[in-house]
């Protein structure tokens, strides 16, 4: 166990508590527990939404990423600020508009019926359990690392205070924590990049350092390491820019604010935080993993890999750095970036079950109470669901399954969000049909990737020769609406 | 109105049209990318001007729909 970081994980957890604690107290009903009464503010907001995007993922796989390839990966870092950028041109001003608690909320205003409100539901929680075993999984790393807990003890622990946030506290409690961790990750990331750029001498002599310690040089810092073709390259950047337009658990966040005018400006404060965030994290901490971590002492394996993988060099500098105090801060920021981040997935998969797909099922609304009822029987379903895939699938890349929900959202939600706001020829049975082929062809291609097909089944060859499905998966649901609305009747004038 | 979806839609993916060239066939990139302003390498700079123009995009944006 690293010394001291037992204080500020229980520390974190306190605050997340206590966060819990206060929200339980004012939340009074469904507009409470599902978007947090629409009386967050725009700044709150937008740390919320920054927080929701730089999870895991972002911070700690990025930069792991960069250690194995370098520079190459400009275009993980980009395609989310062209995502965001379109997301405000495209999606947020209607959505808000339309919708009131979930996404079956927007496309059921135009389209009303069970049949379209249960296949959103459906998509939104297939995405949503997605990243939340990816988010897991990062949980059950980071805490055998700091603690050394058996991974199947940590994930539980993460799953119980997960159920207990949106439980008790729902969106409300779930905002104000990501909140929190938002400002402290920001404050941390920009510590963490002066840190490197004192310790090394100024920015020419850490990429300086950075070159000598990698045998490719200067190549490093061009492209071409990850050996991307032009088909991957596109289709990655299509899943993500489609994948955040459909994101549920990032989409829900703009109904927690009062109105359009304050969703907008919370969408250009979030997006000017992961600009600063995710440009230090690229200009910065990125570099300073190579420079200062390729010949660190006591942080690989035998095998020469990087303890925890390579998801956890972030935490490696941290430790090279500014020793064990700050490595285990950085731990409890990285703790409090999942535990906020599963507290919103969690949040958007029980208010799509209670509100869309058993409201569809029994083919009325329900009463609020009930709808609460099941809110929280779904969270206590989905974070039991979610601990024991985690723990199925411990050994899975947590990148990859991100992936993979972004390709998910990409090709279900993100499609008939865009086409039932900017399209009126949309049918119920297009948006059905779409849906269900985005669905089966994102999971069908992902199971045929190279990471899936060979690496985890085992075959020699993959059906599907990228990692990324979009370019297939996301036209087409596109294709399969129009053909679909074209051959069947319009619903709605 | 649409026009000026269309026409912001256009910019932000002329914005992420380079990055996803550079990283779908390597041997399109300038040479200049090889080069280094004040020690850092030229890709280096390319993610920072990157995420200042999208982060300028989205507040033209704001602006104009405030106007």
């Amino acid at each position: 166990m690293i010394p001291g970081s037992i204080l500020y994980f229980l520390g974190t957890v306190a605050l997340t508590l206590g966060i819990t604690v206060w929200a339980a107290g004012r939340n009074t009903g469904r507009a409470a527990f599902y978007a947090a009464s629409s009386k967050i503010g725009g700044f709150q907001n937008g740390l919320a939404i920054t927080g929701d995007f730089l999870s895991a993922g972002a911070v700690l796989g990025l930069v792991g990423l960069y250690s194995v390839a370098g520079a190459d990966v400009l275009l993980f870092f980009m395609a989310p600020m062209a995502g965001f950028c379109l997301l405000y041109v495209l999606v947020v001003g209607p959505l808000r508009r339309m919708g009131r608690f979930t996404l079956g909320d927007v496309v059921g205003s135009r389209l009303p019926g069970r049949g379209v409100r249960l296949v959103l539901g459906f998509c939104s929680v297939t995405t949503s359990l997605i990243n939340l075993v990816a988010q897991l999984l990062g949980a059950g790393g980071l805490i055998s690392i700091v603690f050394g807990l058996p991974f199947n003890l940590s994930v539980s622990v993460v799953g119980a205070l997960m159920t207990t946030y949106v439980v008790f506290g729902g969106m409300l409690a779930a905002t104000w924590v990501q909140i929190v961790k938002a400002v402290l990750l920001v404050s941390a990331i920009l510590y963490l990049s002066l840190l490197g750029i004192v310790k090394a001498g100024g920015l020419a002599s850490l990429y300086g350092t950075a070159e000598s310690m990698l045998a490719r040089g200067p190549s490093a810092f061009s492209f071409g390491a990850l050996h991307m073709d032009m088909y991957s390259a596109v289709s990655l950047a299509v899943g993500v820019i489609f994948g955040i337009m459909g994101l549920p658990h990032l989409l829900i966040r703009f109904f927690t604010v009062p109105d359009e005018s304050t969703a907008r400006r919370s969408l250009v404060i979030a997006t000017t935080l992961m600009g600063l965030i995710m440009g230090a994290i690229f200009f910065v901490i990125s570099p300073a993993t190579v420079a200062f971590l390729t010949n660190a002492p006591d942080i690989r394996t035998n095998s020469g890999s990087f303890i925890g993988g390579s998801n956890m060099v972030t935490l490696h500098l941290a430790r090279v750095l500014g020793g064990d105090v700050l490595l285990g801060v950085m731990g409890a920021i990285a703790f409090s970036t999942i535990l906020a981040g599963v507290a919103g997935l969690t949040v958007a998969v029980s208010s799509s079950t209670s509100h869309d797909i058993v409201a569809a099922l029994r083919g009325k609304g329900l009463s609020e109470k009930t709808e609460l009822l099941v809110f929280r029987i779904a969270a206590f379903t989905v974070s039991a669901a979610a601990v024991g895939l985690a723990i199925l699938f411990q050994r899975e890349n947590i990148a990859f399954l991100i992936v993979a929900g972004f390709a998910v959202a990409a090709s279900t939600t993100g499609p008939l969000l865009l086409l039932s706001i900017y399209w009126p020829k949309l049918t119920a049975e297009g948006a059905i049909a779409a849906g269900i082929v985005g669905l089966v062809a994102s999971v069908g291609l992902i199971i045929a990737s190279p990471v899936f097909w060979t690496k985890i089944l085992g075959f020699s060859t993959p059906l599907y020769p990228s990692e990324y499905p979009g370019l297939i998966s996301v036209p087409l649901a596109f294709a399969t609406a129009w053909i679909v609305s074209t051959l069947t009747r319009p619903t709605t004038s | 109105m649409q026009s000026k979806i269309v026409l912001r839609t256009l910019a932000t993916l002329a914005v992420l049209l380079p990055f996803i060239v550079f990283q779908g066939a390597p041997a399109l990139a300038p040479a200049w990318l090889a080069a280094k302003l004040f020690g850092v390498p030229a890709t280096a700079w390319l993610g920072v001007v990157g995420f200042a123009a999208f982060v300028s995009l989205i507040w033209i944006f704001a602006r104009e729909a405030k106007s």
